[in-house]
Formats: C-alpha cells, structure tokens, sequence
C-alpha cells in the first residue's frame, strides 16, 4: 500500500493516488495541519514515489527514507550557527521516525542562504533524470526574505522539480507564498486511531488510552506524553495553582525553586502552563456541565479536587484565568523572562480565582 | 513534460485577456498607440491579480516585431522568446534574491550596451519591496534618466516598502482585487476548455474562497481537478477545501439556544475530529448569528447571499434572542476566533466560547443595564420599559404582549376601586387586545388611586432601575404618599435629601413610568418627611408587600419634633442645613451651647 509509514488520512493518500494517476500533480503543495498529523511523512513518502516512477512499489527507493537521495533535498528551520553534527542528528531522527523529528531550538529559522543554493542547483538538470524533490519543514520559519526569493522559482520552477512544503500556522505565512501552492489540509487524528496505533506498538491500554486523549489528534504529541510522567505533570500544575492563591513572598521562593527545576529549560514551564490550562478546563467543564455527563474531562480521577475547588471559589473567573495562562504562554514564545511571567501569573490567577 | 498546473497554463498573452484590470490595460494600451511610454512603472497589488502578467505583456508589446502595438502578436520571434522566458533583451529579475547593491551595480553596468536583438531592453524587477536600501538608492540615478529605449518595470505586493523617492519617478499602476463573478466567468472558460464539468454553486464557492485573487482561484481549481476529476459537484468541494457545513452552524446556535452544555462539547468533538479550522469554524459561526440578526431585525431573507437553500430554515430558528442578544454572541465568535488564532489550543477556546454562550443570559442582562445608563429608553433589549408614546403609535409583538402582563397584573388593585365610568368605557386606540384596561395617557380627569399605585410600586421601582439604575436606588429611598390633583407626591424619609433632590432633578422618568405602568399621566411631588413613624413605615415597605402599607404620614411624636425644631430655630443650623442638605441626627445641647 502507498504511504504506509502515514498513519490514517486516507483522503489525502486517495487525493494524491489520483493525482499521480491523471497525472496531474502540481508543482508545488504547501501541507497544512497541527503537528504530529503526518505532513512530513507524507512528504518524504510523496517525493519518494516521485522520484522512483515506474512502478517501483515494491522496492521503493529506499535512499529517499534515508535523505541520501541526490535529487531530494529537505530543509528544515535551524539556527544560523548551526555545526555538521547536529544537523547530521535531525536527519537521523527523520530517518528514523518522521513523525519524531527533534526541534531542540526556541526560535530557528531558515536562511535565504539555504534557498539560493537549492536555486542553484535547480539550473541543473537532476542526476537521475527522475526530477527534483525539495521538501520545506515548518515553512512559516523562512525568513522574510528567503520567503520572498522562493516566489519566483514558487510559481515557475524548472520542469520536473516539485515543491513541498509543511506548515502549522498558514496564518504567519505570506499570502504571495500561500497562493502559488495548492493547499492540502490535514486532518487531527481521531482519537480512537491514535489509541489504536499506541497499542500496536505495545504501550499499556490505559496509558494509551490518556495519552489518545491528551494529545488532540497529534500522533507525535501523544509519543511525547507518554514519555512524560503524566501524574507528576498534574500534580505539578495543581501545586502551581495552589501556590497562587498564597501569600506574596512564599511564591517568589517557589517560582525561584521551579527556576532551578527547569534550569532554564522553557520547555518544562510551557508544559507546566500547558497543563495548567488543561486543568482550568476540566473545573470550567466540572463546572458548567451536568453530573451525568462527565466523560469529557480530561482527568476523570481529579474529581474530587474539582468539586473542592467549586465548592471553595464559585464565583472563579474560569474563563479569564484561562486567558492570563494563554497570554503567559505567548510571552514565553517571545522570550520574556520566565521567571517574571511566572511571578505575574500567580499574582494574577489569585485575583480571578477570588471571583469576578 | 510534466504537468503545468492552470495558472501558468492559462496565463494570459494579450491585454484583452487579463481580468478586470481594464484601468491599467486600457491606459498603458493608449500610451503605446500614442508613443508616450515612461520609462520605469510600479505594478502593485494584491497576489494573483495580474501583475507580473502585464509586465510580460507589456514587454512583448514593446518588443513585438510589429513594432510597438497594443496588441502583440505572440506568434514572432520576439513574443516567442518573451513567453519562453528567453530572450536577451527582458530581463526578469527575481527582487527579492537579487537584492543587494552588487546586483543593482551589475544591472547598471549592463544597461549601456543596446539591445540585441529587439528594439527596447526591459528589466521586469518582480518583488520589488524586498531590495536593499542601498539597492533601491543605487537605482535612483538610473531610473530618474535611463538610456533611451530602456523600460523598467517594478511589480510588487507591498509598495509600501518601496522608498517614497523611487515611487516619484515610477508611473504607478495599482491592480484591484477581481470581484467574485469575474473570476467565476474566468474560470468558466477555463474549465470549458479542459472539458470539464462544473456547476455554478462550485464555480462561486471557489470564487469567493480565492479571496479576489485569481492565481488562488486556479490552484484551487486545479486541486479541485485533481481530486475529483472531470466532473465536479460541490459535495466534494466542500469535503476538499474543508468548507464547513452550514449544518454545524445550526446545530451549534440549537444546542445555545437549548442551553445544553453537553451537545455543546460534543459538538466541539465533532467539529475538530473533522479537522475543520477552529478560528474558521468560529468566524462562520460569527457570520451565522450575523444572517440570524438580519432575517430578525429586517424580517427578510433577502440580505443572505448564496443561502437560497437556508433562508426557510434561517426564518424558523431564530429563538427567543433579542437583537442585542445576538450581538452579544456575534461579539464572543469573534473575539474567541480572534483568540484562537494565537493560542496554543484553539480547540480550548472553542469550547469556551460556546460555554459562554450557552450559559449567557445573566451577562446579557448586565450588559443591557450598564448600556441603558447611557442612554436610557433606545435599547430594543428593554423594551418593555420602553413605554408606547401615544395609542396609535406601532406596537411590535413585544410591547404587546408585556401590554397584556401590565393588564392581569392591574386588575388586582383595581377590583377593590371604584371604576369611574369613562375609564370603563375609554377607546383602546391601537394596542393590542388584553391592554385594554390601560387609559389614553393623555386624559387630564383620571384618576388613579393611591393604592394602586402603592400596589404598582416595586414595579414602577423596577423600571426605573432598568431605565437608569442610579435613579431607581436613589427612588426607592422613597415612597408614595398621597396622589392629590394628578400629583403624585413621594416621600423621603430623614437622611435622603440627596436622594430627593436627584429624583426631583429627573422627575420626567419617573413620570414616563408612572405613566406606563398606571396608565395615568402624573405629575411628580417630592417632598421630605422625617418623622420617625415614616421612616420605619418604609423600611417595613421595603421588606414586605406592598398591600401592606399603612397611611403614610399619621400624626408625629410631639417630643422628638419639639427637640428637633428647638435646634432648627438657630440661624447658623439653619444655614448649615440649607447649604448641605443636611439632617438633625443628635442634638446635644450642652455641647453646642
């Protein structure tokens, strides 16, 4: 079966089957759709079947999977000082599973540099004569004006050369870019096939079934979920709310101690605030629904925490709590001082827990 | 060859051809019959309008071995070479990669030699915007006093970042966004000339996607092509471009209405398991309620555009909302879908929203209040406060049926009372049926009753919160005492001067709603009564049922009045009194003698 490794989105497979047979593919697709949903395996699966035409189902081209391919080219976002090594370890974690590809930088990007050499190389004809695949990861991250030098070659690019771009904000890209490609959206997954997937590949029934749940239709989401230890996320986030509704100083020395836990590590305070926002949810659901309808919270086992916490704070403004948790959130994106949002959040959650 | 997708398959080679810029194929067509071509022109507009297009049919015009005509001839060698992107003697030039001073410094190097082979040379320099300031200053020179038989032409999406001094030595095109139906008849050829099939709902549904772009209206098209193939109907449209079922819409405004916070959720589900734009699916829901207002405050459908098949369903379920309800959950879609677009969960914040609006009818009330402080009796919201000026005036269905309450609620105190005659009898001008008990406000011998009013009061208290909330407090410091000679005189017990003077300053609405609720016009009388019998007579009031009151004034403790008017003699008392508006609460006399 075509595209094998993408797990689930059968009307995008069926859509480019099609294409490929009435030989109608455009030369350029820009694949929309949250992380972790297949974009990028369905690119490095779709330049494979370009560049192995013939009927070489079945024996692909294995060097395509492996990005050693010399008519394949993939760029991804990386700091601009950015050595061999490490740029050798992402495109192992692509070869290894496209769906786990590392990201360890806050804020990469992808130089003009990289795009005026994959210019160059499209004066040339290919090696194989099969053609020239370029693939973009997390296309929204070219600089505005390797974006804009790609326009050209975007809309008229030699013959036989396919561009294939993912992103998962269309909305940060230029509107020049988003015309010249054909869109193709990509759907969450559902939940059950998440499930089903993690099974398969042997995690416990009820692990799985929490991670399916967490993860918002994001197969790669819910891998990292379960590499996490899921109880002492909640636990961590509970303790955080509980703090703020403390006095002032106490939480200065718990913000400086959640510092020295992080070290540093925004990623651990996004996924503190992540799991916070979770938990704001589930009481604003605890809340508003009726006791009989409880399966959509997320934490079914914290309900007696939620029903303490609604007894004790009726009047919380749930809503606007949840907005302060989003605002921090977006602050952190722009590399304000973790610490101070902290400091800021606590202060703040404290007032709209107190009621409106 | 490989497959050439419509928009380069279709780009057009003459000017007749380019959609709906006729301003700018007309003017430049002119300019070349009459041989006053400029020498650098700026093409800006939105993406996929034309621009680049007209640069290269302009170059061809130029170029054409017909010499310079309008309309070239796209067979010659020169055309040929245009249309290959080949010929030596246009030069197009990719801005944004060959943006630095070195490139400027090239072209400027090149423009002196002639030629080749041509009659003009003509740099299309596409994406302008993204030069260097260094570049952009390099050009200046050249582009103010180029070599003859040289054009430049500048094409780009953001002229704004275009230096104001290169703008001054360009003639400046600007492309306008295509409206919808020209784009549909555009792709209408296209499709008859691929021999495909396509409906017109489909045609207009892509169309209006494509945003007045017609580059974006192509590729679509083509997806559409590819997916579907030769025959496209709109149920795979919608399925392809994740357009969002008008059905969701409805079911989402039911479940609101139903106040169901389950379905609600569930729905959310639903939503997002289909893998529809959160923001998208918000802003449609916005546009729902958007069409909802319309059908409710025209009463037509004739202003939703491309819903021929809704309009019957708009009509029916419209609910119980009130315009300003509407607008209300028109502002949350909004304001969510604008959340949504930078949160991090935007499936989070479609399910806040909806909880708030299913669970918003106290916030509207607030909302309607605090509104009508500031201007009070326009709000259609409170519109039972909103009394019926005269009897002929239109009553809408609303104000008739809260005519019908006032009535069933008139009838208990009114049964004890003698009912003058001509009030029995009086015409009903106009309102609807069951207000038939309310008098012609305009009748100068009624009479109503003290009693009734009393009976009528926490009402008449009620509507004037809702008409202006300070003045509703401040009134129900009072209370009525006595209607004599179509006056009604309210009372104000010892310490609410304050409160005397803000309803005697605004005395009109009280009397609008006296009027209203009565049905008799009344003249407003404060007056202060500050004994203590009073005062305790009110506070009973307040806690109990109107029925209950007693005579409001009787006769006054002769001791406490004797004590009070002792300090009221003295002249500097008095002043101060008057000054402050002030009340006797103690009077020591040791201490002030």
């Amino acid at each position: 079966m075509p595209f094998e490794r993408v797990i689930g989105q059968q009307r995008i497979k069926h859509f480019f089957e099609r294409a490929i047979k009435n030989k109608r593919l455009s030369h350029a697709y820009l694949f929309v759709g949250q992380s972790g949903v297949g974009k990028e395996t369905m690119a490095i699966d779709l330049a494979r079947k370009l560049l192995s035409p013939g009927g070489s189902e079945t024996n692909p081209d294995k060097r395509v999977a492996a990005l050693t391919h010399p008519d394949f080219e993939v760029l991804f976002p990386a700091p601009a000082k950015i050595n061999e090594d490490e740029r050798q370890n992402i495109k192992a974690s692509i070869v290894e599973n496209p769906y786990h590809r590392q990201q360890p930088w806050a804020n990469p990007s992808i130089s003009i540099a990289s795009i005026r050499e994959i210019k160059r190389k499209a004066a040339y004809k290919s090696f194989e004569g099969n053609g020239r695949v370029i693939v973009i990861f997390d296309c929204e991250r070219l600089t505005i004006e390797a974006a804009n030098s790609l326009l050209k070659i975007l809309e008229e690019p030699p013959d036989k050369m396919y561009i294939i771009m993912t992103t998962a904000n269309p909305s940060q890209l230029l509107p020049t870019i988003k015309s010249r490609c054909q869109v193709v959206k990509f759907d969450p997954l559902p939940v059950t096939l998440i499930e089903e997937t993690l099974l398969r590949q042997g995690f416990e029934t009820g692990k799985a079934r929490l991670a399916a749940r967490l993860a918002s239709g994001s197969y790669k989401r819910s891998l990292e979920i379960l590499g996490d230890d899921l109880q002492k996320g909640q636990a961590a986030a509970l303790e955080f709310f509980r703090k703020s509704i403390q006095s002032n100083y106490l939480q200065l020395f718990y913000v400086e101690e959640l510092m020295q836990r992080f070290q540093r590590d925004l990623k651990g305070v996004k996924e503190l605030l992540s799991n916070l926002l979770i938990w704001f949810r589930d009481a604003m659901i605890y809340r508003e629904s009726e006791e009989s309808a409880l399966t959509s919270l997320i934490h079914i086992e914290q309900v007696e925490v939620l029903k303490n916490f609604n007894n004790n704070f009726p009047n919380a403004d749930l809503s606007g709590a949840m907005r302060e948790i989003e605002r921090s959130l977006e602050l952190l994106g722009r590399n304000v001082q973790a610490n101070l949002i902290l400091i800021v959040l606590l202060n703040n959650l404290r007032t709209f827990v107190a009621g409106r | 060859m490989s497959y050439v997708v419509l928009a380069r398959k279709w780009r057009p080679m003459k000017f007749e051809d380019v959609v709906s810029q006729d301003h700018v194929s007309t003017t430049l067509k002119n300019a070349i019959l009459n041989d006053r071509l400029a020498s650098a022109y700026l093409f800006s507009g939105p993406r996929g309008v034309g621009k680049t297009t007209t640069a290269r049919i302009f170059a061809k015009a130029v170029n054409c071995d017909k010499g310079p005509t309008p309309d070239p001839c796209n067979t010659c060698a020169s055309c040929k070479e245009i249309t290959e992107s080949r010929s030596l003697d246009v030069f197009e030039i990719d801005g944004a990669s060959n943006r630095g001073i070195d490139e400027v410094r090239n072209l400027r190097e090149n423009l002196k030699y002639a030629a080749s082979k041509g009659k003009h040379k003509i740099y299309i320099i596409d994406e302008v915007h993204m030069l260097t300031t260094e570049a952009f200053n390099a050009l200046l020179k050249t582009l103010e006093e180029p070599p003859p038989n040289v054009f430049f032409i500048f094409a780009t999406t953001e002229f704004h970042k275009v230096p104001a001094t290169i703008l001054s030595r360009c003639q400046r095109y600007d492309f306008r966004r295509i409206p919808p139906n020209e784009i549909a008849e555009k792709l209408r050829s296209i499709c008859d000339a691929e021999k495909v099939t396509i409906d017109v709902e489909s045609l207009y549904l892509i169309a209006r996607k494509a945003d007045g772009s017609l580059r974006d209206s192509q590729s679509l098209l083509d997806q559409v092509i590819s997916f579907c193939g030769n025959e496209i109907k709109l149920s795979d449209l919608t399925d392809l471009l994740g357009v969002i079922d008008q059905e969701f819409f409805f079911e989402c405004s039911d479940t609101i209405a139903r106040r169901d916070v389950d379905a609600g959720l569930n729905l959310v589900e639903k939503v997002f398991s289909q893998g529809y734009d959160m923001g998208e699916f918000l802003g449609g829901l916005a546009e729902h309620f958007r069409n909802m207002l319309v059908v409710k405050a025209t009463g037509k459908t004739d202003l939703l555009e491309g819903l021929e098949t809704y309009k019957k369903r708009y009509e029916n379920s419209l609910g119980t909302y009130s315009d300003t309800d509407f607008l209300r959950l028109i502002q949350i879609a909004s304001d969510a879908a604008f959340q949504t677009k930078r949160s991090t969960n935007p499936k989070l914040m479609l399910e806040i929203a909806l909880i708030k609006m299913t669970k918003m009818d106290t916030s509207v009330d607030l909302g309607t209040l605090i509104s009508s402080i500031n201007n009070p009796g326009q709000l259609p919201g409170v519109s039972n406060s909103a009394a019926p000026q005269s009897g002929d005036a239109p009553v809408s269905a609303k104000t008739k049926a809260t005519a019908g309450v006032v009535s069933i609620r008139q009838l208990k105190p009114t049964i004890s009372e003698p009912v003058p005659a001509e009030r029995a009898t009086a015409p009903v001008n106009g309102k609807g049926n069951g207000a038939s008990d309310v008098e012609p406000l305009s009748s100068e011998n009624a009479v109503v009753s003290l009693e009734k009013v009393k009976a009528e009061w926490p009402r008449i208290l009620d509507q004037v919160k809702a008409k202006k909330i300070h003045l509703g407090s401040f009134l129900s410091e009072g209370y009525p005492t006595a209607v004599t000679d179509s006056q009604l005189e309210i009372s104000f017990g010892k310490g609410s001067g304050f409160h005397l003077k803000t309803v005697e300053q605004n005395r009109g609405i009280v009397q609008e709603v006296v009027a209203h609720i009565t049905g008799f016009k009344l003249g407003i009388r404060c007056h202060k009564n500050e004994s203590k019998e009073f005062s305790e007579a009110i506070s009973v009031q307040r806690s109990d049922t109107p029925v209950q009151v007693l005579e409001a004034t009787p006769g006054i403790e002769p001791e406490q009045r004797s004590s009070d008017d002792d300090v009221l003699e003295i002249p500097i008392v008095k002043r101060v009194i008057e000054i402050f508006d002030g009340e006797v609460v103690e009077d020591r006399k040791g201490a002030t003698m």
